[in-house]
C-alpha cells in the first residue's frame, strides 16, 4: 500500500467507526422493545451471540478444560476431527501425512524416529475409548464423526481425573455428539476444493413420544501432501462412514443406542492401497433418581488397518467394554461417584518379516474400579478425593489417587488445585514386539516392562474480570518416572535391544487462554501453551538415542481465533497458529492461518468459502520431507 | 525472488486490509441478542402459559427470583418495569440460597447451579414455583423447564412430572415449542387455559395460537 494512501484510509476509518458506534447505540434501545413483543415461537428462532467460552457450568471444574463448541466447529471451515482439535490451545496437533496426525498435550509428544509415538492421551467418542490399545497412540484416521452432530469437544490437559479412564496421562479428549432428539430433520452438506472433496447427509426423526433417532453418512477424499521437490507424497485417502443414534427416554430413564461403520483407503505407494476399516455399537442406559444417578454402558468396537504392499503391517482389534457408574448424595455436603468396568481387547496382527508381535494373537483384559467423594467444606470450598484401581495386562493392579480443591473466590473467579497420579500401562508394542533386520533380531520383547508413571501437580485460575472477558490460566508441574527407553542386552553385541524404563524427569509449564468479546460483533480468543522438559537417564541406562527419544516438542505454541458477525448473515472467522521450533529432529518454528467466510443465504442454506494453511504455499509441521499445501474449500450446508 | 517475496507478503496484507475495511465500513450489528436477554424474555413469556395452583391477592406482585445469574437478573430489571405479567406488577429478586426464597412464582437457576438447587432446596420449598434451570441435564435437579442452547438459539425442554409435583399446569402451546417433553403427568395435552398475552394493550384474555 503506498504511503500516500494511509492517512486517507485512517481518516475514513475513524469517521466510519464513529458512525458505527453511534448506530450501535441507537440499536441498543431498540433491542429491549423488540424482544418483549416476541412470541414463544419467535424467541425460539432468535439467534444469540455465542455463549461465552467460560461456560458457567464448568466454573466449578477443577481441571484445565477447554471446550470446542458446536458453533466453533461450524464456523471454522475445518472438515475433520484432527483439524478441529487444533482449535484447542492446550493441544498440539501436527499433521504428519494426509491421514495421520500426532496429538499431544503438555509435552512428551513422542519422537517418531525413535519409535516413540505420542501415547499419553485418552480420547473418547461418546464414552467409547478410541486410542489404540496396541501402542497407546491415536490413529487419526479412525476418529471422524459427523461434525454437524457434535455437541462439543472437551479437551482436558493434565492428568485425567479418577473418572476418565486408562491412558489419561497428559490429557483427555472427550468428543460428545448430540442426542438424537436434538438433531431432527434433514441435513445435507457438500463441498469441494483443491485438497478436499466431501459429501454428507443426516436424517433425524421422532418415532413416538419417547423415541427419536438419526442416521447419517458421509464420505470424503483428501489429496496427497507434497514432497520437497514438488512431487506427490501419494498419501491421498478417502473414507466413507455411516451410522445411527437413537434415544428412548421416559421420565427418569434414557436408553441410547448408537453405532458407526467406516472404511477408508489410502494410496501410500503409487500402486497399492492401505486400508482402514471399523465399526462399533454402543448402548448406554441412564437413570436419574431423586438423589442418585446411575449409568451403565456397554460397547463393542472393531478396528482394522492394513498397510499397503506385502511388507505392510496389518491388524484387527476387537474391543468389548462394560462400565457402570453411580453418583449419589451422601448427606448434604458429600457427593460420591463410584464405578467399575471391564474391557477386553482381542487382537490379531499380521506379522511382517521386519516387525512382529509374539504372540500375534492375544486377548488383553483391563479392569478398573474407582470411588470419588466431593465434599463441600465451606460455602465456596470443595474438596474432591478419589482413587482408581486399574488392573492392566502385564502390570497388574495400580492405585491412582487424585485430590482436587476448588475455591470460588467470588461470583466470577474460581481457583483450583490438584494432585494426582496416572500411568500409561504397557501395551503389546512395549511387551511383545520384535523387530528384525534380515535374520538379526535387533529389538526384542520385554515382558518386564513397567508402566510409565506421572505424578501431576496442577493449579488454575478461571476468572471473568469484566463482562465480556473471561480467562483461564493453568500452570502445572509433572514428575515422570519409568519413561520408555532403548536398552542394551547383556550380550557382547548389545543386541537385541529391548524397551526399558530408564528415564525420569519433570516438566513444568502453563496452559492459558482467554475470550474477549471486543464488541457486539467481534470476538477474539487467544490461547497459549508453554512447557519446559527436564529429563534424565537413570543409573545403568544405555543412553542410546539420547534424551531426545522421549520427545521432540516445541517449547511453546499459540493460537488466536477471531470471530466476526456482519450484517446480511455474513460471518468471518480466522484462526492463526504458531508452533515453536522442534529440537531434535529439528524443524524451524512455523505459523499459519485458516479462515472462513460464511453466508446464511436463507434459513435452509448456508454457503461458505474457507481456506487452510493460507499464509504459505507449502510448509512442514513434522520433520521429514512431506509438506502441507495451501488449500481452499467451498461448501454448502442445507437444513430442512 | 523479489516477486515471490512480495507475493507471499501480499496475502496477509490484503486480508488485513479487507478486515479493516469491513470493521470500519459496516455498522455494528445491533440485532444480535445476548442469551441473557432472550432467557429473560422467555421467563416473562412462560408466565402466560402456566397455571399456578393458588390464587394470589390482586395487588400482590409477580415475583421472578434469580439464583446465580447477574446477567439474566439485569435483563429482567430492564424488561419488567412498565410491563405487567399476568395482570400484575412484576419484579425480580436476586437470591443466594434457600433462605432468601420467599415464595416467588418463577425461580430461574443460572448455569452451573442446578446441583446446588438439588442439594440445598428441599422439594417442599419449591412447591408452586416454576423452576427453570439452564444447563445440560438440568431437569435432573427437579426443575420443570430447562434452557438449552442449540445452534445459537435458546430453546428449552419440559418435565411435566416436575410440573405436576409442583402443582403447576403447563399449556400445551408451551409444550409445542419445547424441544423435548418428559413425562405424561396428569395434565391433558389438549387443555389450553385462557391467559393474558404479554402486550399490555390487550385487556382481555386470549389463547396464543402458534403457527402449525
Amino acid at each position: 500500500m503506498s504511503p500516500r494512501k494511509k492517512p486517507a484510509l485512517l481518516a475514513c476509518a475513524v469517521l466510519l467507526n464513529g458512525f458505527g458506534a453511534w448506530s450501535a447505540a441507537q440499536g441498543g434501545e431498540a433491542v429491549s422493545e423488540d424482544i418483549t413483543r416476541m412470541s414463544l415461537a419467535d424467541l425460539a428462532n432468535v439467534e444469540v451471540t455465542s455463549v461465552s467460552k467460560s461456560n458457567e457450568a464448568l466454573q466449578g471444574a477443577s481441571a484445565a478444560i477447554y471446550v470446542i463448541s458446536h458453533d466453533d466447529i461450524m464456523r471454522s471451515g475445518l472438515t475433520s476431527i484432527p483439524d478441529v482439535l487444533r482449535l484447542a490451545p492446550n493441544l498440539l496437533v501436527t499433521q504428519v501425512s494426509a491421514s495421520q496426525y500426532t496429538i499431544a498435550a503438555r509435552g512428551l509428544g513422542g519422537n517418531q524416529p525413535a519409535q516413540n509415538f505420542p501415547n499419553k492421551l485418552l480420547i473418547l467418542i461418546d464414552g467409547r475409548s478410541v486410542y489404540s490399545p496396541l501402542f497407546s497412540g491415536i490413529y487419526a484416521n479412525t476418529i471422524d464423526v459427523m461434525l454437524e452432530d457434535v455437541e462439543r469437544i472437551e479437551v482436558i490437559s493434565g492428568v485425567g481425573a479418577t473418572l476418565w479412564g486408562a491412558n489419561a496421562m497428559n490429557g483427555v479428549i472427550n468428543i460428545i455428539t448430540r442426542p438424537s432428539y436434538l438433531t431432527p430433520g434433514s441435513f445435507v452438506d457438500g463441498g469441494a476444493g483443491n485438497q478436499v472433496q466431501s459429501l454428507g447427509a443426516r436424517y433425524g426423526d421422532r418415532i413416538d413420544a419417547d423415541t427419536t433417532f438419526r442416521v447419517y453418512g458421509f464420505e470424503f477424499h483428501r489429496g496427497a501432501m507434497e514432497m520437497g521437490d514438488g512431487s506427490s507424497a501419494h498419501d491421498g485417502w478417502s473414507k466413507g462412514q455411516g451410522g445411527f443414534r437413537s434415544e428412548w427416554s421416559a421420565d427418569r430413564d434414557t436408553l441410547t443406542v448408537q453405532g458407526d461403520i467406516y472404511r477408508g483407503t489410502e494410496n501410500e505407494l503409487a500402486n497399492s492401497d492401505g486400508l482402514v476399516l471399523g465399526g462399533n455399537m454402543l448402548t448406554r442406559y441412564q437413570h436419574h433418581g431423586s438423589s442418585s444417578d446411575l449409568q451403565v454402558q456397554a460397547y463393542y468396537d472393531q478396528t482394522e488397518q492394513f498397510g499397503p504392499g506385502p511388507e505392510g503391517l496389518g491388524f484387527v482389534v476387537h474391543t468389548y467394554d462394560v462400565e457402570l457408574q453411580q453418583t449419589l448424595a451422601a448427606g448434604r455436603y458429600n457427593r460420591i461417584i463410584w464405578g467399575a468396568g471391564e474391557r477386553v481387547n482381542s487382537y490379531g496382527i499380521a506379522n511382517s518379516p521386519t516387525l512382529l508381535f509374539e504372540p500375534s494373537h492375544h486377548a488383553l483384559t483391563l479392569a478398573n474400579a474407582f470411588i470419588q467423594d466431593t465434599a463441600t467444606l465451606a460455602k465456596a470450598l470443595n474438596l474432591t478425593v478419589g482413587i482408581k484401581l486399574e488392573d492392566d495386562p502385564w502390570s497388574g493392579w495400580s492405585p491412582l489417587p487424585d485430590a482436587r480443591l476448588t475455591f470460588s473466590v467470588d461470583d466470577r473467579t474460581t481457583v483450583w488445585a490438584a494432585a494426582s497420579r496416572a500411568i500409561r500401562a504397557p501395551t503389546p508394542f512395549d511387551d511383545e514386539v520384535v523387530e528384525k533386520i534380515g535374520s538379526i533380531t535387533y529389538l526384542a520383547a520385554n515382558t518386564e516392562f513397567r508402566p510409565e508413571r506421572v505424578t501431576a501437580y496442577e493449579f488454575g485460575v478461571r476468572a471473568q474480570p469484566q463482562p465480556g472477558i473471561s480467562l483461564s490460566v493453568a500452570p502445572f508441574y509433572n514428575v515422570y518416572d519409568d519413561l520408555r527407553t532403548i536398552e542394551l542386552a547383556a550380550t557382547p553385541t548389545g543386541l537385541p535391544y529391548y524397551w526399558g524404563n530408564s528415564m525420569r524427569g519433570d516438566t513444568y509449564g502453563v496452559d492459558a487462554w482467554a475470550d474477549w468479546q471486543v464488541n457486539q460483533w467481534w470476538r477474539l480468543s487467544p490461547g497459549f501453551s508453554w512447557v519446559r522438559e527436564r529429563l534424565a537417564f537413570k543409573a545403568g541406562a544405555s543412553e542410546i538415542l539420547g534424551l531426545a527419544q522421549a520427545a521432540d516438542d516445541p517449547s511453546s505454541h499459540a493460537t488466536l481465533t477471531s470471530s466476526m458477525n456482519f450484517p446480511h448473515h455474513l460471518t468471518f472467522d480466522a484462526t492463526a497458529r504458531y508452533v515453536g521450533a522442534l529440537p531434535s529432529p529439528s524443524l524451524p518454528h512455523y505459523y499459519d492461518l485458516d479462515a472462513r467466510l460464511g453466508w446464511q443465504a436463507s434459513s435452509a442454506v448456508e454457503l461458505s468459502l474457507s481456506g487452510a494453511n493460507l499464509l504459505h504455499a507449502r510448509h512442514t509441521e513434522f520433520p521429514g520431507d512431506e509438506q502441507i499445501t495451501r488449500s481452499v474449500f467451498a461448501e454448502a450446508r442445507c437444513r430442512f | 525472488m523479489d516477486a515471490a517475496r512480495r507475493n507471499s507478503r501480499s496475502i496477509p496484507t490484503h486480508v488485513a486490509a479487507l478486515v479493516a475495511l469491513l470493521w470500519f465500513a459496516l455498522p455494528a450489528r445491533g440485532a444480535d441478542y445476548s442469551p441473557d436477554v432472550v432467557k429473560a424474555a422467555y421467563l416473562v413469556r412462560f408466565a402466560g402459559y402456566v397455571d399456578w395452583p393458588e390464587r394470589m391477592p390482586a395487588d400482590a406482585p409477580f415475583i421472578i427470583a434469580v439464583l446465580g445469574s447477574p446477567g439474566v437478573a439485569r435483563e429482567l430489571r430492564h424488561l419488567l418495569p412498565g410491563h405487567p405479567v399476568n395482570g400484575r406488577l412484576a419484579e425480580v429478586r436476586e437470591i443466594t440460597g434457600a433462605q432468601d426464597l420467599a415464595k416467588p412464582q418463577i425461580l430461574y437457576v443460572g448455569a452451573g447451579r442446578a446441583e446446588y438447587l438439588r442439594a440445598a432446596f428441599p422439594a417442599t420449598e419449591l412447591a408452586s414455583i416454576l423452576v427453570v434451570t439452564d444447563e445440560e441435564g438440568g431437569l435432573n435437579a427437579g426443575s420443570a423447564l430447562n434452557f438449552l442452547t442449540i445452534d445459537r438459539r435458546v430453546r428449552f425442554e419440559v418435565s411435566l412430572t416436575a410440573a405436576d409435583r409442583s402443582g403447576l399446569k403447563i399449556s400445551s402451546d408451551l409444550l409445542g415449542v419445547a424441544v423435548r417433553v418428559h413425562g405424561g403427568g396428569r395434565q391433558s395435552r389438549d387443555a389450553c387455559s385462557p391467559f393474558n398475552t404479554f402486550d399490555p394493550g390487550d385487556g382481555g384474555c386470549a389463547c396464543e395460537r402458534l403457527p402449525a
